[in-house]
This record gives structure tokens, sequence and C-alpha cells, in this order.
């Protein structure tokens, strides 16, 4: 609905500038032999920005292909780490010594998990409690009209505004 | 939609229409074909995204929706402009 606003809008303001703004466009020009090519040229350089931040930025939302390395997200990655001049080591964390990994690592160092005599009887094991997440997950309350409103969604809305 | 102010100078700048009802009627053509070729095509569009994923198809789309509106731009008779305005279609996914 945006788009009707902002797009045709732009569209009539840029149609036909030769005979709109004679001032700013020259007779004979590109403009005036291709009377409508100034709204579909602004148009499209909207699309081609798009088109960039897209790809340096989207992250890919299907579940199957999310783990596939992206060479343009670790592009846009890349600079955005260069625009805040931090590196890309998370904060606060330092390695642990050695002496305290060894606790933990010869725990199950001989044992294999998936045998059976391992297996638990128990009906309240972990695999069971994971089933109840994507049921606690549906249960989620309702947004409020206000919070649907995130910078994502507003974002969407004036680009399809802007492009269509 | 943002061709719609200024579609029915178009058509006229093409000189093949004599009347306003023609005029009209090759711009309702144009208008029409955009989104009938999208509605021919954006099953398969998804269909597409659900193998290579949703990043590829949609800048894929981006970038034949800005190509389908440079062409449109450029267009100096009626097929020209209906072959970008379908191609737009087409390519919105």
């Amino acid at each position: 609905m945006c788009s009707s606003i902002v797009g045709s809008g732009l569209g009539g303001l840029l149609a036909e500038p030769v005979k709109n703004f004679p001032g700013t466009f020259a007779r004979d020009g590109l403009f005036d032999h291709f009377p409508f090519l100034l709204p579909n040229l602004i148009s499209t350089g909207v699309v081609l920005f798009s088109l960039v931040i897209g790809f340096l930025f989207l992250e890919e939302t299907h579940e199957q292909k999310k783990d596939r390395r992206d060479a343009g997200l670790e592009l846009g990655q890349w600079i955005s780490d260069v625009f805040r001049a931090r590196s890309s080591q998370p904060t606060g964390y330092s390695k642990l010594a050695e002496a305290h990994l060894d606790e933990t690592t010869y725990l199950t160092h001989d044992v294999n998990l998936a045998d059976p005599e391992y297996r638990s009887d128990d009906e309240n094991s972990e695999a069971t409690i994971v089933e109840h997440d994507p049921e606690a997950a549906s249960k989620t309350p309702a947004l409020g009209t206000g919070k649907v409103f995130t910078t994502q969604v507003v974002l969407n809305i004036v680009a399809f505004g802007i492009l269509a | 939609m943002s061709i719609f102010p200024y579609i029915y100078y178009m058509i006229k700048s093409f000189n093949i229409a004599s009347t306003d009802k023609e005029i009209a009627i090759y711009a309702g053509m144009v208008t029409s074909a955009f989104a009938f070729a999208e509605f021919s095509c954006s099953i398969p569009w998804g269909k597409l995204s659900d193998r290579i994923g949703r990043k590829p198809v949609l800048l894929t789309g981006l970038a034949g929706t800005g190509l389908s509106m440079v062409v449109f731009g450029f267009a100096q008779n009626l097929t020209v402009a209906l072959i970008a305005r379908a191609l737009g279609g087409f390519l919105n996914g």
C-alpha cells in the first residue's frame, strides 16, 4: 500500500523530464529521446542498492540450506567489522588453562554413548525433554500491535513503498 | 505500480492508437502483463527456492526486476514495453 504512495509519486514526478523541468534537462539529450527513462532509472538504482545490501547482509532462512557457506554474508561481516573497528574475537572470554580441560575431556573418553547399555530407561531422560520445547514455543503470547513494527518490518515497508 | 501515472502518456507517445479508448486498452494490457506474468511464475519460483534456498532466488528476482525496469525505460514501441513488463513479472519471483 505504501508503494502506491511513494512509487507512483516518484514515477509521476520524474516522467517526461524535458517537458516538466526544461531548465535542468537539455533538449535532444538522452532524456529527450527516451522521455520515460528517468523514473525507471531511479527505480533501478534503488533495486540495485537493495541487491547489494541483500547480497552482503541477508541471511538464509531455509532450514536445510542455512548452514551453507555464504560468501556474500562473510563479505558483509568483514565490512561491518571494518566499520566497527573491533576484532572478530568475542570479548571477555579467554582460553582456559590446559589443566582444567583434562577433567572433562577424559570423563567420556572410553565410553560409547550409543551402546544399548548406556541408554537411559528413565522416561524423564534428556531426549523427551527436548520434545516439550516446540509445544512451549507455540504457546508464546501474541504480540501487541505496537510491538509488531520492529526495525526489520519497518525497513521492509519503506523498501516496498519506494520500489513498487 | 510506479508506472501508473505516466503509462497513458507513454502509450500516447508510441503513436499507435488513434483514440483515447485504444490508448486505454493498450495501457491496461501493459499493466496487466506484469501481474499475469507474476501470477503464472510465482509458484515455480517458490519451488525453486525450496531447492536452492531463499537468498539466491530473492537476489535473482531483484536483479531481474532491475533489468526489466531499464528495458522498459528504453522502450520506444508497444512490443518492447509489453515484453519488458512481462519479463519483470516473470523475474520478480
